[in-house]
């Protein structure tokens, strides 16, 4: 990924001369992997898209300044999150949605707090929830959880990086996870509206009945199905078509949606149904319900979601 | 990931170029920090949670390396020192709470 081939030095070299669309062609195999980033911090499709493009035009007007021995990808990358970051500073604030909590917590209570991917998702850029608990830390039990927590240390390492022992290193990050926890989203607001009860037991009962009229009539007419890094899916109609023909193979019923509710939104966990009559963990959808109607759906298609839920993760179950 | 296979007194490459560096080559010190610039910014991103705040710590703790360079090799490794820094660069960073 990193321009070290010959190939990528002359583009390089070339975009740096003012070759527009060697710039084009260099930047290609990063698309992607920025769009996603941007994702992660805005935690918008639409918004992510904008942001690459800004990225990319900041990084061509900046190219000259760019030091071929530095990694390319790590460059764009710091691009990106300013751009993110001023972004976020100019818009109103939204809640974020970067992957489904579940509002209450299901499950044990040693569940760990923060799962591989947004580990990973800091190590690429930072995941700004995280970032922000983070700053709520004292400053003695900020370095332990990083190190520990997000930079993957031992304790006896982080404890000589400290010069303290691994059991007082232990003891600030039991604190500091409790803090960090506290102040991650998990919005506390319990019970489902009256009406998205409703809106959501009518919504679980069109898929039960692959009732594709009646699944349509309560989305908003210009509703949005986002699951990135997949494009988004536009209007009613197009969502329900996606629902039934792509992720239910031409039966709605197939999928078996249960109420729940995460980030302060409703949502349904979806497993689907196997053909030997068991069910499969599928994934979460998150709904934006405005004005009686469901206006926008988050997916989040992965099955490990599910133990968050109180379900099993299993891709394929047995008999339920 | 163990003390051991990070960089320490068994990585003779980097003790290399710390002799140097101690010596005055600025441009091993340079290469030096190279290899862990990436995760001490990251680092100094995560203590201050502002791009500009890590920016200036980053450079303030590329400073007192240099300063202090003769210093590394009371360090367990060329790493555990540059971290050591690092970590007190953000202590006293304005945006750090104490």
């Amino acid at each position: 990924m990193n321009p070290t081939g010959s190939d990528q030095r002359l583009l390089l070299a070339a975009a740096q001369a003012g070759d527009e669309l060697a710039f084009q062609r260099l930047v290609e195999p990063y698309r992607h992997a920025l769009q996603v980033h941007c994702y992660r911090m805005l935690g918008s499709t639409q918004d992510a898209e904008d942001l690459v493009q800004e990225t990319l035009l900041r990084a061509w007007r900046a190219l000259d300044r760019f030091e071929p021995r530095a990694q390319f990808q790590t460059w764009l990358y710091r691009i990106a999150t300013n751009a993110c970051l001023d972004e976020l500073e100019r818009r109103p604030r939204r809640p974020e949605l970067i992957d489904p909590f579940p509002d209450r917590p299901v499950g044990e209570a040693e569940a760990p707090v923060y799962d591989p991917a947004a580990r990973y998702a800091i190590r690429e850029g930072m995941e700004l929830a995280l970032v922000r608990a983070i700053q709520q830390l004292p400053g003695r039990q900020r370095p332990v959880l990083i190190f520990r927590d997000v930079l993957g240390w031992s304790a006896p390492e982080v404890a000589e990086l400290l010069e303290s022992t691994a059991a007082s290193v232990n003891s600030a990050l039991q604190r500091a996870r409790a803090t960090v926890e506290e102040h991650l989203p998990a919005p506390a607001p319990a019970a489902l509206e009256p009406d998205e009860r409703e809106l959501l037991s009518r919504y679980i009962d069109a898929f039960e009945r692959d009732d594709v009229d009646g699944l349509v009539a309560l989305l908003r007419e210009d509703a949005v199905l986002r699951m990135p890094p997949q494009p988004s899916v536009i209007g009613a109609q197009a969502v329900v078509r996606f629902f039934r023909e792509t992720a239910a193979r031409g039966d709605l019923s197939r999928m078996r949606l249960t109420p729940t509710r995460a980030n302060g939104r409703p949502a349904v966990v979806v497993q689907r149904r196997t053909p030997d009559g068991g069910l499969a963990a599928h994934g979460v959808l998150v709904l934006e319900i405005s004005g009686g109607a469901v206006a926008g759906i988050d997916a989040f298609i992965n099955p490990a979601l599910l133990p968050r839920f109180g379900f099993s993760g299993e891709a394929s179950g047995g008999r339920s | 990931m163990t003390v051991s296979s990070c960089g320490g007194h068994d990585d003779p490459d980097e003790w290399v170029l710390l002799d140097a560096a101690c010596g005055g080559d600025e441009q091993a010190f340079g290469l030096l920090l190279e290899r862990y610039r990436p995760g001490l910014e990251e680092f100094c991103g995560l203590m201050l949670g502002d791009p500009q705040h890590a920016h200036d710590a980053m450079e303030e703790a590329v400073l007192t390396a240099w300063r202090e360079r003769g210093l590394a090799a009371t360090s367990p490794s060329v790493r555990m020192w540059l971290y050591r820094i690092a970590v007190r660069a953000c202590a006293e960073a304005p945006a750090c709470p104490r």
